[in-house]
């Protein structure tokens, strides 16, 4: 029987997002529900970094939001949860500042603030990534340039797209 | 105070002249890399800024940290 309040159960829907190469599990939005933060949940499996290239730098590109964003990396062993079963390698700030993820952890990334590239390098067993974003929807825009000249043409760079930017006034 | 531009730090994304509250940062040249990228020289008109400290006050307001108070 359906009740009045079954828009508030939502459940991902893949064939909205054909592109997409993860195992989401949940998306949600100002789009979807007005007045919702963005929020993405998805597993990262052994060889989820195979596509995104092995060379230093590899990963998700440096990049900021408009909004602050806090990126949950979550184990899944009942045994020793706060082991993330992994290693992923993010680089922080405008220095890119490397930084190694083994343990169960959220990093917070405040507005404007340069993060990523972000990239697992080991995968021992599934674990789980929550990306909350304070903002109402997704916000990017790369900052290339502070990635070495090798890296920087070794990337892809229409899967990376700004998003929600304007270019400024000449 | 005095708001400008430090050349060195200034990754010329030009984020600056579209948060600007006052529109007082402008663009003074602009130069397309190999890749596409859009990089944007920028300075601070001092008749426009109206001091409110927002570029300087807010930690990540500029992703660089390229904003200097004198």
């Amino acid at each position: 029987m359906a009740g009045k309040y079954d828009h508030y159960i939502v459940e991902y829907d893949p064939e909205k997002f054909p592109n997409e190469r993860r195992p989401v599990m949940a998306y949600m939005d100002d789009t979807l529900a007005k007045g919702s933060h963005f929020y993405l949940i998805h597993w990262v499996l052994p060889g989820f970094a195979d596509n995104l290239g092995d060379f230093p730098y590899a990963g998700h590109p440096p990049h900021i939001h408009k909004d602050a964003e806090l990126l949950f990396h979550i184990g899944t062993d009942p045994e020793n949860p706060m082991d993330l079963g992994a290693e992923v390698i993010m680089y922080l700030g405008p220095e890119l500042e490397e930084h190694h993820i083994t343990r169960t952890c959220c990093i917070w990334i405040p507005p404007n603030f340069i993060h990523s590239p972000w990239k697992p390098i080991r995968i021992d067993r599934p674990w789980i990534f929550m990306e909350f974003n304070q903002g109402p929807v997704h916000t990017e825009k790369s900052y290339r340039q502070i990635l070495p000249k090798e890296a920087r043409e070794k990337i892809d760079w229409s899967r990376w797209p700004d998003d929600k930017y304007e270019e400024p006034d000449c | 105070m005095a708001y400008s531009i430090d050349m060195k730090k200034c990754l010329k994304c030009g984020l600056c002249v579209t948060q600007c509250p006052e529109k007082a940062i402008v663009v003074v040249d602009k130069v397309q890399e190999d890749d596409g990228l859009m990089l944007y020289t920028c300075k601070i008109d001092p008749e426009k800024c109206t001091g409110c400290d927002e570029c300087f006050s807010f930690e990540w307001w500029c992703p660089a940290k390229a904003i200097v108070r004198s």
